[in-house]
């Protein structure tokens, strides 16, 4: 078995619709990440978001956050036509990215609507990522219309099958093709913009609780974030050296920073002295940023060109997306560590937050746990 | 043409009576075209046609082993172009001329002509194969017509509703059984249960809830309500797909799935359902470690035995395996008739593997041996009845 300890990133807090999300991101890592892992995958997800004060004023502070009430008690249901060439045209051009796009859509789309991915789902997802591990653009039969896109991308999904109703894609393609139509910009990347405002203040909002280095209490929010965190790392560690099992680290944004700053200085951290971590994962995170500003509390060697990986650590692997404001290198900041991104034609404020929902990052992180030992390697 | 096989067996003869239905193309049903822009998306699918020919063939090739023999086949088949690599299958009992599409207009005029065989005198039974696009209506397996998506007023009712056509048949009094096999999907769409269809190819009156029924309709669909069922490479003809259901399905009543009942051997309807969801487990299909699912449905069961096949010289599965599992390598693996070992075996795998092993036997009602053989003299055996394909047989290792 496989221990995982999850450490999510900044603005998450406890409710249902982070339930749902954190279900079917389950789902995704033990059926498409970790698939094939002898035999499982064990998800321990520590939430330390709850831990952060509510703002005073419930984020009146968020000018671009307001959204006034709607008098409709029964909104009309949403049609999904799927009509003109949008997204025909941008997997023509693209064809990596737009399908990234496309099912990040579908699985965003589940969990807005409080719905579990199916296995059907979950067996496209596979299907769609396979086709995405090799060097060579996934063969997409070229396609006219976004009509024709649709009936290409199910066949890619899976073959051979006597259902054809399904639409899940359709209204993914459908909703990617709208807001490229409904944008004033030229070019039909730029369409998938977002406001970033709200997503900026939760951000620097979560950073500053974590960074401040106490309060009036004995232990601050800072240390009882630590202690959660800590907490599942210990749990899943006393379980992987029992079992001889793998550990893996993954932290989203902020997660990926309280990992780094924990395993950086284990002895102030209260994580067991023995602690050894098969794979630290770091996702859309920033390690790398705040490596540059000196704001750790573990300081490179004077005169070095890089900071060390953590000793615990084996391996470190740290993935972005270029477009994603919020998502850093980690080279050269640090030693032993690399980088994989991948471009996506998502929002800014998609870029961040849709990692765990893009076939292309499960594909390019597949390989990595493949290079390691972690997943067997496909036959 | 449509009646593609035709035979007189003279009056005291029951006899069985088929419709086969191969949906493959659904033109109307593409981008650009059609009238209702949800159903612009359907893929053509040649293995659907193709899987009805190979049951046409199949039902021709075993006319007389039938629980009663073919008299006649009703065929509508619409074919598709075949994805480049796939090879189209070849009718081994070709039609004289080309078999009709399968409209909506073409199932109603046809299936009535079926049903009108049925009536026609006391005694005989009905069999009804489809393959193409499905979903679920209400609680019906329905499958998608060539016309779907061709009606302006009802673009949703191009489809032929099999499960109601199964319930109805429990009134057709002058049948003595009925067996339904379905290959095709059981998706759920809001959409086609919210239509208000009624242009739909109904055969027969709907089953009529103040009458009573006779429970002597068999049917099993593909798979379960809300799932998708797949097509795969053939294991007999190279090259061409068909419907895993079709395969599994043509591989049960072949003889996998015999049962020995009152002195003969058939398969009949009773274990069938549970049969061929084991049987399908014996394919290898190619899938890798991402297997398709494949959850057959009973949705009807008949309350007497009665034959679909009586197949000659039937061969059953028997998948053999050590306990503990992985001591199996270990082993060279017989299987004797006896249980002194001295005859020759019945069947042996002597290329040591680590995976257990399928072997095909056949079908007895007398004790066989399963032996693992260490090579220096050692055996270990378990005594077991071949008269049923067995997925589980065990060899215990001390």
């Amino acid at each position: 078995m496989v221990q995982m300890v999850f450490v999510h990133g900044v603005a998450t807090r406890t409710s249902p619709a982070y339930d749902q999300e954190e279900k079917n991101r389950d789902k995704l890592f033990k059926e498409v990440l970790f698939r094939g892992a002898n035999p499982a995958l064990n998800i321990r997800a520590p939430r330390w978001g709850d831990l952060v004060p509510e703002m005073a004023n419930k984020g009146a502070s968020f000018e671009g956050d307001r959204v006034g009430s709607s008098y409709a008690a029964l909104a009309p249901a949403q049609d999904f036509e799927v009509q003109g060439a949008a997204m025909a045209e941008l997997t023509r051009a693209d064809p990596r990215a737009a399908i990234d796009a496309i099912y990040a859509t579908a699985v965003d789309r589940a969990d807005r609507r409080n719905e579990d991915l199916t296995d059907d789902d979950i067996r496209a997802f596979r299907a769609v990522v396979r086709g995405l591990a090799g060097e060579a653009a996934p063969a997409v039969p070229d396609s006219a219309t976004d009509e024709e896109l649709v009936l290409n991308l199910g066949a890619m999904g899976a073959s051979g099958s006597y259902g054809a109703i399904g639409d899940k894609l359709k209204r993914a393609v459908a909703a990617l093709a709208d807001r490229a139509r409904n944008t004033v910009s030229t070019g039909v990347s730029n369409a998938f913009r977002d406001d970033l405002n709200p997503l900026v203040g939760r951000f620097l909002g979560d950073i500053f609780v974590y960074l401040k280095a106490d309060d009036a209490q004995a232990v601050g929010t800072r240390g009882r974030i630590r202690e959660r965190v800590v907490a599942d790392i210990e749990a899943a560690h006393a379980d992987a050296k029992a079992a001889n099992d793998k550990l893996v680290l993954v932290g989203h944004s902020l997660g990926g920073v309280i990992l780094y700053d924990l395993l950086s200085s284990p002895a102030g951290s209260g994580l067991p002295a023995d602690l050894k971590v098969d794979l630290l994962l770091t996702v859309g995170s920033q390690p790398g940023f705040f490596e540059e500003m000196r704001l750790f509390d573990f300081k490179r060697p004077a005169g070095a060109a890089s900071t060390p990986r953590p000793a615990s650590v084996a391996a470190w692997h740290n993935v972005f997306d270029p477009i994603d404001v919020f998502g850093f290198p980690v080279t050269p900041m640090f030693a032993d560590a690399s980088d994989f991104k991948f471009d996506s034609v998502t929002g800014l404020l998609s870029a961040h937050t849709t990692y765990f929902k893009r076939p292309q990052f499960y594909a390019r992180a597949r390989k990595r746990l493949e290079d390691l030992g972690l997943v067997p390697k496909p036959q | 043409m449509t009646l593609i096989f035709e035979r007189d067996l003279g009056d005291g003869v029951p006899v069985t009576h088929a419709f086969v239905v191969g949906v493959g193309a659904y033109p109307d049903a593409k981008p650009g075209k059609g009238v209702n822009k949800d159903l612009r998306a359907v893929p053509d699918v040649a293995s659907a046609a193709d899987s009805a020919k190979r049951m046409c063939d199949w039902l021709i090739e075993n006319k007389d082993k039938l629980g009663a023999p073919l008299a006649t086949l009703e065929v509508l088949i619409g074919d598709a172009a075949h994805p480049a690599g796939a090879t189209p299958y070849a009718w081994a009992n070709a039609p004289a001329a080309a078999v009709q599409p399968p409209t909506v207009e073409n199932v109603k005029a046809r299936g009535k002509a079926w049903v009108g065989r049925l009536k026609a005198r006391p005694g005989d039974t009905a069999l009804f194969y489809g393959c193409g696009h499905g979903a679920r209506w209400g609680a019906d397996p329905v499958l998608f017509l060539q016309d779907l998506n061709t009606n302006e007023d009802d673009p949703w009712g191009g489809f032929f509703n099999v499960g109601e056509t199964a319930s109805a048949f429990k009134q057709l009094d002058e049948i003595r059984s009925a067996f339904f096999f379905l290959d095709a999907c059981q998706e759920f769409s809001p959409k086609l249960e919210l239509s208000k269809t009624s242009w739909f190819a109904r055969i027969i009156k709907a089953q009529d809830p103040f009458l009573p029924s006779r429970e002597k309709v068999f049917m099993l669909s593909a798979t379960a309500a809300g799932m998708k069922t797949y097509d795969g490479v053939s294991d007999d003809v190279p090259g061409v797909r068909l419907g895993r259901f079709t395969q599994t399905l043509c591989t049960a009543l072949d003889g996998a799935a015999v049962r020995y009942e009152r002195g003969q051997w058939i398969v009949h309807p009773g274990p069938l359902y549970q049969d061929i969801k084991l049987l399908y487990g014996t394919y290898d299909w190619g899938d890798g470690d991402d297997p398709l699912p494949f959850d057959p449905t009973q949705t009807a069961l008949p309350n007497e035995v009665h034959a679909i096949v009586r197949p000659d010289a039937p061969e059953v599965p028997v998948r053999v395996f050590t306990d503990p599992a992985d001591k199996i390598a270990g082993f060279d693996l017989r299987i004797f008739a006896n249980p002194n070992r001295g005859d020759p075996c019945v069947r042996s795998r002597e290329a040591r593997a680590a995976t257990a092993w399928i072997a095909w036997v056949p079908a007895s009602k007398y004790p066989h041996f399963a032996v693992a053989d260490d090579g220096n003299g050692v055996f270990h055996q378990e005594m077991f009845n071949p008269d049923c394909p067995i997925f589980d047989q065990r060899i215990p290792i001390p």
